[in-house]
């Protein structure tokens, strides 16, 4: 299932002298595929620390559910391919470790929650949670079953010890969504991956969700990576985030100094063609253009064509990141330039 | 529309008075049995003025599409009236009908599955003239359609094209291109922008509200995003079980909610922690009850924080409770505090 690793790299296990729970290096992805190569991501790099929020914002195609699924190593191959990067876990480094070694971490120390709670029809979601502590810690059925009760329990679903028997499609998509927190959580892992884990679902419980997630995370200390295209959920939600276009990383930096101040044209477009809810603006200035075709990625500065900045070089300079703050980063040739420019706005 | 009779000046072009739509529910595979119904729509009345934007917002399942089909009568409703420029859409005559649905279009949600992938763009925009004829000469469409392309912002030199052969935000242009063809006075869009991305939700945006400039169009805005629906809107209706709750202005509506429900919902939107220092938010608990049997008395009062007696017993009319033009069905209105933010 894993991605073929091309390069592996051979101090791949030895821990290094970090702190962050989970620490991407150069994360590279391509699809090979019969018309071509996909580089769905190229080079992404991210921390997270412990009882830290992360939010990986892009829009389709830009390679922000790919990288997620990398670094759990459940892409399928073919026709995707880990062609570069490091994935350390605690230390360990996850693209270097065979997959039997990979599944016991999946669920035990790493964990993800999709957009649709992914619950097999025929079983019961006391029985798929419980398969948690069957299959990682060998805990017997029936106790299994009533720690599966007391999950549900603790995130919110009513009368839960009644309900364990139930199967997916007697829940409504909320609870739904809870079930599958409640079967990430089951383990406590020190990751969760949380891939649009509210897009389907309507604000006012989407509003539950959150609530609950940010509850679990304040009891347990996980790292949470929530992948959304939803900006005003990141400012909500998120301490950090990574911006991604066309698979590569735009840039990063606290959520505040991000959204005051943003240092790459795209998410200054981004934040300028969303309609705010506390005041009615008198237009939306959009990004032109369409999304980059990721069979055919405009060289240079992937943004170059829809990007109002652009000059002669963003065509032909690969771009990559350079500081611009404490903890910020931007890929952006003419980021001091457009920032100074932009100051005067 | 034949105007052969006389309406009164004040009429609004569409009024819309206590429509229901029920669904029967039946039991048994083969003798069906009707054991009850599906409230999906049950009792609104709205106003629709010319050159205005009524946005429609509620969650999944509070009936807002079966309303928008109701209207283009694509279902038949079980009862109630809808009067455009004074006629009953459900009394026209076949003929009628015709000339009314032209006047009436509606844009869908998902532009990957509304546009028919085998026929050209020029073709899709020019097919309403096929039914409706005399609109546009024959000889006259293909340049017509590609003036209809250009005005929605896409390049007329590609009218042979294929939908495949575009994005999600130019699909969405072409059957914003299909919409006005007939020159229509009322477009109903269904969660027009909810399918697109974000960068490119904009781009429809504008063009929505240019075409209403240009072409002095009303539309009926259907959304679940509520900052989407408050930028285009001129005045909001909030649906909860096929029921609307609250009516008002965009600023009154957003500013100053004054129905729990609303304010619930309109609490529930993310804002930045950094800029309000987070705001009180107002959790639902439990779910929306089911449209087959809807709570007695209020549909809200089983999830409602301030509930009292009267709540259970006695459905609340909309109506204006203390500010003109803000209608809310709420007994409590003026006993509740009426700001969230």
């Amino acid at each position: 299932m894993m991605g073929q690793l091309e390069k592996p790299a051979d101090d791949g296990c030895t821990s290094t002298t970090d702190t962050h729970v989970l620490d991407v290096k150069d994360l590279a992805v391509e699809f090979r595929l019969r018309t071509g190569v996909v580089h769905a991501v190229a080079g992404l790099s991210y921390f997270l620390d412990k009882g830290e929020t992360l939010a990986i914002v892009g829009e389709s195609g830009s390679g922000k559910s790919v990288a997620a699924y990398a670094v759990l190593g459940i892409l399928t191959t073919p026709p995707a391919f880990v062609t570069g990067g490091r994935v350390l876990l605690q230390g360990r480094d996850l693209l270097a470790m065979s997959e039997n070694q990979r599944r016991r971490l999946r669920g035990n120390e790493i964990a993800m929650v999709a957009q649709n709670a992914s619950l097999n029809p025929v079983f019961s979601v006391g029985w798929q949670i419980a398969e948690q502590f069957r299959v990682h810690r060998g805990t017997p059925r029936r106790e299994a079953m009533q720690l599966a009760g007391e999950l549900m329990d603790r995130v919110g679903i009513p009368s839960a010890r009644q309900r364990v028997n139930d199967h997916p499609h007697q829940f409504s998509g909320g609870m739904r969504q809870r079930v599958a927190i409640a079967m990430a959580m089951a383990l406590e892992p020190a990751v969760l991956i949380a891939d649009e884990p509210t897009t389907a679902l309507d604000v006012t419980v989407q509003a539950q969700i959150m609530a609950l997630l940010a509850e679990m995370q304040q009891q347990t200390g996980m790292g949470l990576i929530l992948i959304t295209h939803d900006l005003g959920l990141v400012s909500e939600a998120a301490d950090r985030l990574v911006v991604m276009y066309a698979g590569r990383e735009c840039e990063t930096g606290g959520v505040e100094e991000v959204f005051r101040n943003p240092g790459h044209p795209y998410t200054r477009g981004l934040m300028k063609s969303i309609p705010h809810m506390d005041r009615k603006q008198a237009r939306l200035e959009p990004i032109g253009g369409s999304l980059a075709d990721l069979m055919n990625v405009p060289t240079g500065c992937p943004f170059h064509p829809r990007c109002p900045f652009a000059e002669q070089r963003c065509t032909t300079e690969p771009v990559k990141l350079q500081e611009i703050g404490p903890g910020r980063m931007s890929s952006c040739l003419r980021v001091n330039e457009i920032r100074e420019q932009l100051d005067g706005e | 529309m034949a105007s052969d009779r006389t309406v009164p000046a004040d009429e609004p072009l569409l009024r819309v008075e206590d429509l229901v739509k029920h669904y029967p529910v039946t039991n048994g595979a083969i003798r069906k049995k009707n054991v009850g119904a599906l409230r999906a729509v049950d009792g609104v009345s709205f106003e629709l003025q010319r050159g205005e934007t009524l946005g429609l917002v509620g969650e999944s399942g509070c009936g807002k599409s079966t309303l928008s089909q109701t209207l283009l009568r694509l279902v038949e409703p079980t009862s109630g009236h809808a009067y455009f420029r004074g006629r009953d859409i459900f009394a026209m005559s076949r003929q009628e009908l015709k000339d009314f649905r032209r006047k009436v279009q509606i844009v869908f949600q998902d532009p990957f599955e509304s546009l028919n992938p085998r026929m050209t763009i020029g073709k899709i925009v020019a097919e309403p003239w096929a039914i409706h004829r005399g609109i546009v000469e024959r000889s006259a469409q293909r340049s017509r359609a590609a003036e209809l392309l250009e005005l929605v912002g896409l390049k007329a030199k590609h009218i042979d094209r294929y939908p495949e052969q575009f994005s999600g935000g130019q699909r969405q242009r072409i059957g914003v291109a299909r919409a006005i063809a007939l020159n229509p006075e009322i477009i109903i869009c269904d969660e027009p922008v909810s399918a697109l991305d974000v960068s490119v939700q904009a781009q429809v945006v504008n063009l929505l509200q240019d075409l209403q400039k240009e072409l002095g169009l009303s539309y009926i805005f259907i959304a679940h995003d509520l900052a989407v629906v408050r930028h285009i809107a001129d005045r909001v209706a909030v649906m909860y079980l096929g029921k609307i709750v609250e009516q008002g202005t965009e600023s009154e509506l957003f500013d100053h909610p004054r129905h729990p429900y609303t304010q619930a919902l309109v609490s529930a939107v993310p804002v930045a922690k950094f800029e309000h220092g987070g705001r009180q938010r107002i959790l639902l608990t439990g779910e929306v009850p089911s449209p087959a049997n809807p709570p007695s008395g209020c549909r809200f009062h089983t999830r409602c924080r301030h509930v009292e007696s009267i709540c259970r017993e006695t459905q609340p009319e909309l109506a204006a409770r203390g500010i003109e033009g803000h209608e809310t069905a709420c007994h409590l209105t003026n006993a509740i505090a009426n700001d969230v933010a």
